[in-house]
C-alpha cells in the first residue's frame, strides 16, 4: 500500500516512516496480538477457585496491555499511511481508504471474542468460532484476494478509467 | 492400542476428540474453502498480470507480492479446511498417555478454535514479510 500511494498520480508520502518501519510496527503488532490470544487464551478468567490469584491477574493484566499496544501499532501504521491523503485528487486514494481501514476489523473481531470469553469463561462457544471464521474470512477476501485483483487491474491499466480524460 | 495410535501424532483427530458440532464440520469447511478458492484465484490473477503487464517496477513488483501474499493464504486456508474437518492438524499431548477422553465439547472446540487461530497468527505474520523486497521509490526514478 505505501508503494501504490508513493506510484500514484500524485505521489502521497507517509507521515512518518517508510516501509522497513511499517513492516517492524506490522510484526509487533501481531506478535502482541498473538500474545493476548495464546498466552492468556484472550483474557478468559482461569478456574473459579483461582480467579483471585496473582498469576490470573498478572497474564490478564499483560494480555490486555499486549491488545491495547497492539491497538496502538494498528492506529498509528494506518494514520502513517493515510494521514497525507486529505484533498489529493486521484482515485487511487479512495481505494487505499476502503482497503486498509478494514484492518480494524481484525481488531473488532478479536474485541467480540474476547469479551464473549469473559461472559462464557468455561469452553468456548462454537457459535463464537464460526462468527471468527466468516468475518475473518471476508476481511481476508477483501484485504487480499480483492485487494489483489485491484492491484492485477490497475498493472493492466484496467482501473481508474476517469484519470485518464 | 488405539490410544497408543494417536499418541503417534494427530490428537485432533482421536476418535475421543471429534464430535459432533451445532454446525456441521462440512459447512464451516465450505467456508475456509470459498476463502481458499477466492486466494488462489486472486494469486493466478495477480501472477499473470505480473507476468504480462508493460508496467514495469512498481506495478510488476506489487502483482508479484501479492501473487506470494495469496498464495501462502491459500496456503494456510488449506490447513484451516483441514482443521475444520477435524482431518488434518497436528497437535501432540505434552505428556505421553493424556488422550483427550471425556473432556467437554466447548473444550474440545476450544482447542480446534486455538489451532485455527495459530494457523490465522502465522498466515498475518508471514504476510508483511515480502513487502520488504518491494523497490525503493527512488530505485525506480
Amino acid at each position: 500500500m505505501h508503494l501504490l500511494l508513493a506510484d500514484a498520480v500524485q505521489p502521497i508520502d507517509p507521515v512518518w516512516f517508510g516501509i522497513p518501519w511499517a513492516i517492524v510496527l506490522t510484526c509487533v503488532m501481531i506478535l502482541l496480538g498473538a500474545y493476548t490470544r495464546f498466552g492468556t487464551d484472550e483474557l478468559v478468567p482461569i478456574r473459579k477457585d483461582q480467579r483471585d490469584s496473582t498469576v490470573d491477574g498478572f497474564a490478564r493484566l499483560t494480555g490486555l496491555i499486549a491488545y491495547t499496544l497492539a491497538c496502538v501499532c494498528l492506529l498509528l501504521i494506518l494514520y502513517n499511511l493515510l494521514g497525507n491523503l486529505q484533498g489529493a485528487d486521484d482515485p487511487t486514494n479512495g481505494w487505499s481508504f476502503a482497503f486498509s481501514l478494514p484492518w480494524i476489523g481484525y481488531g473488532i473481531v478479536s474485541l467480540v471474542a474476547m469479551a464473549t470469553r469473559q461472559l462464557v469463561p468455561d469452553g468456548y462457544p462454537e457459535w463464537l468460532s464460526v462468527l471468527k471464521d466468516l468475518s475473518y474470512g471476508v476481511l481476508d477476501v477483501w484485504s487480499k484476494a480483492f485487494f489483489g485483483c485491484w492491484i492485477g487491474a490497475k498493472a493492466l491499466g484496467l482501473t481508474d478509467p476517469m484519470s485518464a480524460l | 492400542m488405539d490410544e497408543q495410535q494417536s499418541l503417534q501424532g494427530n490428537v485432533l483427530f482421536h476418535p475421543s476428540f471429534v464430535t459432533p458440532h451445532d454446525f456441521p464440520a462440512f459447512l464451516r469447511a465450505v467456508v475456509c474453502r470459498v476463502v481458499s478458492g477466492s486466494m488462489l484465484m486472486s494469486g493466478i490473477f495477480t501472477a499473470l498480470c505480473a507476468l504480462t503487464t508493460t508496467q514495469f517496477d512498481i506495478s510488476r513488483a506489487s502483482c508479484a507480492i501479492s501473487t506470494s501474499v495469496n498464495l501462502v493464504a491459500f496456503y494456510h486456508y488449506a490447513k484451516l479446511i483441514a482443521i475444520r474437518e477435524q482431518t488434518g492438524s497436528r497437535v501432540r499431548l505434552s505428556k505421553p498417555g493424556a488422550v483427550p477422553m471425556g473432556q467437554a465439547t466447548e473444550l474440545k472446540i476450544g482447542w480446534l478454535d486455538m489451532a485455527a487461530d495459530a494457523v490465522r497468527y502465522s498466515d498475518w505474520l508471514v504476510s508483511p514479510a515480502p513487502e520488504q523486497q518491494r523497490p525503493r521509490v527512488s530505485d525506480s526514478l
